[in-house]
């Protein structure tokens, strides 16, 4: 995508603060499950562009949160975990999904079947 | 000094759906406000990964059972962007039409949503009497009131007559009168004493709190997605509406300021219409990902597709407005509201919790 | 001349007397609908209500919810007796705040948040209409030197004549007691889930229901005594029935064009004009009294 950063757990909160200066807007973030490994992309938004931070990271490494610099990261974070199983720092389970509910239901190993076709 | 402990939901009658707030009052004022969601989580984002592209569009369009026309634009925008196709204009200013009938009916419910929060029954009554008036118009565009089913990848299903144009002119002409007629209800007492200074959410507080839609333009933030032009929105004459009120009065007026807007608008596509084709076929693979934005009546409206080249898509990420705006209403719910102003508060950012939790 | 009501007449309306704040409610919903554009349900929803909510199992939280249920309806059974044969206003009055009393224990008897704020506004609400409703029974008693309902009968003009001002701030009153926007506040639908009945079901919320009733009828009754006619008990009828009727047309009006509001802009309200107004007219009375003594 245009205006991508390759970010790694290590630069993820520098390059956050960097966004928070240029004073954009979080807009969300994105989980995706690519076979080996995983990925998030923050999406921010200053009204005219978007930018994107794209972090990639092992199946149960634990990654940093942003919510400290960014407060409305809090639930989109608690969404990843919980549809994901993944780990970020700080951030527990259980917005979505209760304690009865599928395990990470979101990953490519989970199982679904579709009930359209 | 009485401390205690409200559970304000998931069951209360100002919430149409199921939210959560637990709030810590004192007397009547409230110290903390605790948000819980995950009443209604349906897993739409995995259903987007096995179906057909072709049937997700009726997928996104039940994500959603108020703003129908936005969801689905969001998502052919996006699928369409990966096909490497566009629709044709026609198709797009029928599109626009759909959003923003969409938008008028939308801020027609939230206004008597709000009368009705604060006890003003004959306004609910009324507003929503009027609402029925522009449901009936999408009906007799789309042949369907709630569920319209006008987007496909790229175009729409459905080419609108010179009739309906003439039909929809008088409908809106009908609609904004009537919406003069019980204009006066800003300058109401009782609703001024109820909205006024209740919920604060400063521009500073907006932006931190990633706020989206008539909440932030509520706190001068000048946030419109359709000022970027997408669809027919180029090519139509229009600001985005801005007050600095950054109260629950102030977010009342955008919405009433939108509605007239949207009439103006649609007024706007009737005239500009184009002539042609409706609809682009292509057998494209999806390939790559693509970021959709759309101006839902409650906000941004962000869709986020992945394709692998294959028939289904790899990714779908939804991001409706409400989910934006959530994190904002703890912040105003948090400033020490009464109780009796919960509602008010939590009202005011038009909360759609179906569509958050998908 | 004085007029004694019959003790059968007495009898007859003690027993109609809920009846009559029934038929008030239902009328109510009915004109409310027409005038927000729908049908609205039968005239006699209230009473079909009743019925079936004491058809239903009661699922009640405290054993002291009972009593005080039994004990609000007591109270005011007690005081609409009184009302019908003519008795004293004050005690009319202080058993009817007595009954109120009952009903904010039973919220505060059980552990709901909703019903505790319920219960806490209850008692916002009763400060807001006990001094207003008492100063307009002193006044009445100021104006007939006697607290007794029957000497109004004895006067020679309507009281209206003398004090109308009391009666425009019993409208605050009867607003409350209608549970009326823009003073709705205890039983605030969308705000505390009525509030403090949330905790009652089956046989003891219609016992509330039926509290209500008569609690209508006694403020639509104390209200329209104003409008007794002295030495014609036809014309009395008459004028009472149609002033109670404009009150309550008033009131459903009122509903209609307001927004609920917060208990403390009600306090505001209320001991603002509906106090000032008691005073300012009794005080005209009194000068008037004055200079029509010194000449």
């Amino acid at each position: 995508m245009q205006n991508e950063i390759q970010v790694n757990s290590a630069t993820l909160i520098g390059e956050t603060l960097k966004m928070l200066e240029a004073k954009m807007r979080f807009a969300t973030a994105t989980c995706l499950d690519i076979g080996d490994h995983f990925e998030i992309i923050y999406h921010f938004d200053n009204g005219n562009e978007m930018k994107h931070l794209r972090l990639s990271f092992k199946d149960g490494e634990e990654v940093p949160s942003i919510r400290a610099l960014y407060a409305c990261a809090r639930f989109i974070e608690s969404e990843i975990v919980d549809l994901f199983g993944v780990k970020i720092s700080g951030v527990s389970a259980g917005l979505l999904l209760g304690s009865d509910s599928p395990v990470a239901p979101m990953r490519k190993s989970a199982p679904a079947k579709s009930e359209v076709n | 000094m009485v401390k205690s402990t409200i559970t304000f939901g998931p069951q209360h009658p100002v919430f149409p759906e199921p939210i959560q707030f637990i709030l810590k009052v004192v007397d009547e004022k409230v110290v903390l406000a605790e948000p819980q969601i995950g009443y209604v989580h349906r897993g739409i984002e995995k259903a987007f990964e096995l179906n057909d592209p072709k049937d997700n569009i009726f997928l996104a369009e039940r994500i959603c059972g108020i703003c129908p026309a936005p969801h689905t634009t969001a998502y052919v925008r996006g699928v369409e962007s990966l096909m490497g196709i566009e629709a044709p204009p026609r198709a797009k200013y029928i599109r626009t039409i759909m959003n923003e009938l969409n938008r008028i009916h939308s801020h027609i419910l939230w206004a008597g949503l709000l009368g009705d929060a604060i006890g003003f029954e004959s306004y609910f009554m009324q507003t929503w009497n009027y609402r029925e008036k522009v449901l009936d118009a999408i009906e007799k565009i789309s042949g369907h009131r709630v569920t319209y089913a006008m987007n496909a990848i790229g175009g729409v299903r459905r080419d609108m007559t010179n009739e309906q144009l003439r039909g929809l002119e008088k409908t809106m002409d009908y609609v904004e009168s009537s919406l003069e007629n019980i204009e006066d209800v800003m300058k109401d007492y009782t609703i001024k004493k109820r909205t006024q200074g209740i919920g604060i959410l400063t521009e500073e507080e907006a932006r931190r709190d990633g706020a989206v839609g008539p909440t932030a333009r509520a706190s001068g933030i000048s946030q419109d997605l359709r000022t970027s032009g997408y669809d027919a929105y180029g090519d139509l004459k229009f600001e985005p509406v801005v007050v600095n009120n950054c109260d629950s009065y102030g977010r009342f007026a955008v919405r009433w300021q939108e509605l007239k807007q949207s009439i103006d608008l649609i007024r706007q596509c009737i005239v500009k219409m184009p002539s042609g084709e409706i609809l682009t076929k292509s057998n494209n693979p999806m390939n790559g990902e693509a970021i959709s934005r759309v101006e839902a009546p409650r906000g941004e409206l962000f869709y986020y597709i992945k394709g692998n080249g294959s028939k289904k898509l790899e990714r779908v990420k939804v991001r409706t407005p409400t989910f934006a705006n959530i994190i904002p209403t703890v912040t105003m719910l948090s400033k020490g509201c009464q109780v009796a102003d919960v509602s008010v508060i939590v009202l005011s950012m038009d909360p759609c919790i179906s569509c958050t939790e998908r | 001349m004085n007029f004694q009501p019959s003790i059968l007449f007495s009898i007859l309306l003690s027993i109609a007397a809920p009846f009559i704040g029934m038929l008030i409610l239902g009328f109510d919903r009915k004109i409310t609908a027409r005038m927000q554009n729908r049908v609205g349900p039968p005239i006699l929803q209230p009473f079909y209500d009743v019925v079936k909510l004491f058809g239903k199992s009661e699922l009640m939280v405290k054993k002291a919810q009972i009593l005080f249920a039994l004990m609000f309806v007591g109270t005011l059974l007690l005081s609409t007796v009184l009302l019908c044969f003519g008795g004293d206003l004050l005690v009319i009055f202080f058993l009817i705040s007595t009954g109120m009393i009952f009903y904010t224990l039973g919220a505060y008897s059980v552990k709901s948040g909703f019903s505790f704020i319920g219960g806490n506004r209850e008692l916002y609400q009763m400060l807001a209409y006990e001094p207003i409703f008492m100063l307009t029974v002193f006044s009445v008693g100021l104006i007939t030197k006697s607290f007794r309902v029957d000497q109004i009968f004895g006067l020679e003009v309507p009281l209206v004549a003398i004090i109308p001002l009391p009666l425009v701030s019993m409208m605050i009153v009867f607003l409350i007691k209608m549970q009326k926007s823009p003073f709705d506040i205890s039983t605030a639908h969308t705000e505390i889930i009525s509030g403090p009945m949330i905790e009652y079901s089956g046989g003891y919320l219609a016992l509330l229901k039926i509290a209500h009733w008569y609690e209508i009828f006694l403020v639509i009754g104390i209200m329209s005594l104003f409008f007794v006619v002295p030495g014609n008990p036809v014309l009395t009828v008459v004028s009472m029935a149609a002033a109670g009727l404009a009150i309550y047309f008033v009131s459903i009006i009122i509903d209609n064009v307001t927004a609920r509001v917060h208990w403390n802009t009600m306090l505001r309200l209320s001991a603002a004009i509906g106090i000032t107004l008691i005073v300012v007219n009794v005080a005209i009375v009194y000068i008037v009294a004055y200079i029509a003594g010194g000449a």
